[in-house]
Parts: structure tokens; sequence; C-alpha cells
């Protein structure tokens, strides 16, 4: 699992390539703890090198999407692809959040 | 004590119930898979699938002791069978509470998740309570989700 988060504007981008699993979720959610600590309350997930993704790695998508709700923000998907796209849409997630097939289509979303 | 036949071939192994163990449970299991006529994204969802049953059972089938997984995939005339087996207290992956996907952010549960996706990405999920011990069998049909028997 490798996450690299970049500000864009008014937002924060945040591109996740590799694993997310029960294993590497712990250090999802601390590569995640730099963005949340910044006043940017957008947060766009660049999910277009996530290769696979448990339920574990899903929980800190929905705990980090409750805190920047609670600033007045939230967080968009953007092209997920293949099995890992599937695994977002049979959890309910394009339903909680907004999922657009690339990062600049995401961004325009903000 | 541990198995594994070339792909193609059935596998069985058996270790203690530890996170750590994950991969030498999962890889085994999907290096048969691949040579099935299975497809990626399938493949993909049974060590999705592999992963959620072997979390719950690391980490609540053994609360106070320790306690092994046995894992045995065969592939049969038209599907790949793994059975997951274990000793430990009593629980069915097929009737366990899923989190309600309708209700917005603030409303949903965050347990869950991983039984459902167990459930939603097999062909089929079968659970039996025989003595002590938990058996699990997960289902994937070759080639089409819809083909049944």
């Amino acid at each position: 699992m490798e996450i690299d988060v970049q500000v864009e504007g008014k937002a924060l981008v945040a591109c996740v390539r590799g694993r997310v699993d029960t294993v590497s979720a712990a250090a999802f959610e601390k590569g995640l703890a730099y963005a949340l600590s910044r006043e940017e309350k957008w947060l766009v997930f660049d999910l277009s090198g996530l290769e696979y993704i448990s339920s574990a790695g899903l929980r800190v998508f929905l705990t980090t999407a409750r805190k920047l709700k609670a600033k007045g923000g939230d967080i968009r998907l953007a092209a997920a692809q293949g099995s890992v796209k599937k695994v977002f849409q049979v959890s309910g997630f394009f339903t909680l959040f907004k999922h657009l097939d690339t990062k600049e289509a995401a961004l325009a979303t903000i | 004590m541990q198995r594994s036949d070339p792909p193609g071939g059935a596998v069985f192994i058996e270790l203690p119930a530890r996170l750590e163990n994950l991969q030498a449970f999962i890889a085994p299991v999907l290096a048969v898979a691949r040579a099935l006529p299975l497809g990626e994204e399938r493949c993909s969802n049974l060590e999705l699938a592999l992963e959620e049953s072997l979390v719950n059972i690391c980490n609540y089938a053994y609360p106070d002791r320790d306690g092994t997984v046995r894992i045995s995939s065969r592939p049969e005339q038209d599907r790949l069978i793994v059975g997951i087996e274990d000793n430990g207290i009593a629980f069915s992956l097929v009737e366990a509470a899923v989190p309600d996907l309708s209700v917005d952010l603030p409303d949903r549960k965050i347990g869950g998740l991983g039984v459902h996706l167990v459930r939603s990405l097999m062909d089929e999920v079968r659970y039996r309570r025989e003595a002590d011990r938990n058996l699990l069998e997960l289902v994937l049909f070759f080639h089409d989700a819809e083909v049944s028997t």
C-alpha cells in the first residue's frame, strides 16, 4: 500500500496504490492522518492504482468521511477499477459517496 | 501440517488461527483458482472472501485459547469449493447480521461489511455446525456465475 496526499486547489487528493487489506489498513489510516490534520475539508481519493481492498480498508473510508463531514466537507471517490470498483459498489459506497471516472471530474464536483 | 498440490489439484492447509498466517492460507488456494476457468475478477473476489472469513475466525473464534483453521479447496466438474473449518465458538457467516446499506453515513454501521462482501461475491456460501466445528463452504462456478446445477 502506498499513499500520497497533495493539495489541489481547495481540496486534497489522496492517491492510493496497491493493496489495502486487514494488515495494511492501519498504515492506510495513518497515511491519512496528515490529510485530516489540515484545514482542507474535501478529500478526493484517486483509486486508479488501487488493486485490492477488503472491509478493513473500507472502514477507513467511512471513518475518514465522518471526520470530514463533521468539518463541513466530504470525500469523493475517483477512478476505481475492476474488482475494486465492484467491492465499493456491493458495499453501497457509491450511494454514500460520489464516484467519478477521473480525479479531475471528482475535483470539479467540489 | 501443510500440503498443497500443483495448480488444478486439491489444497489442504491447517495452521494456527492468526492474522500473520493469512497469506499462508490464501496464496495456495488462489494459485489453484487462477488455473481454473474463473477469470481474474472472480479470483480477486475469492481472495477477498477468504480474507474476510479468515479474519473473522482469527479475531473471534477463539477468544480465550489458541486454535487452528483448516482450509481445503477442491475443483469439481463445474465449480471450485473452498472449505474453511474451525472449532471455535459457533458463528454462522450465512446468518450473521449485515449493515443496512440504504442508510446514510451518520447511521451507517461500521461492522458486518466483511460478512456482506463474502455473501455478495461468492456464488454460494454454506454453513453448518457439526459437533464442535464450524464448517463454512465458499463456492464459485466456472465461467458464469449464473450457471447452476
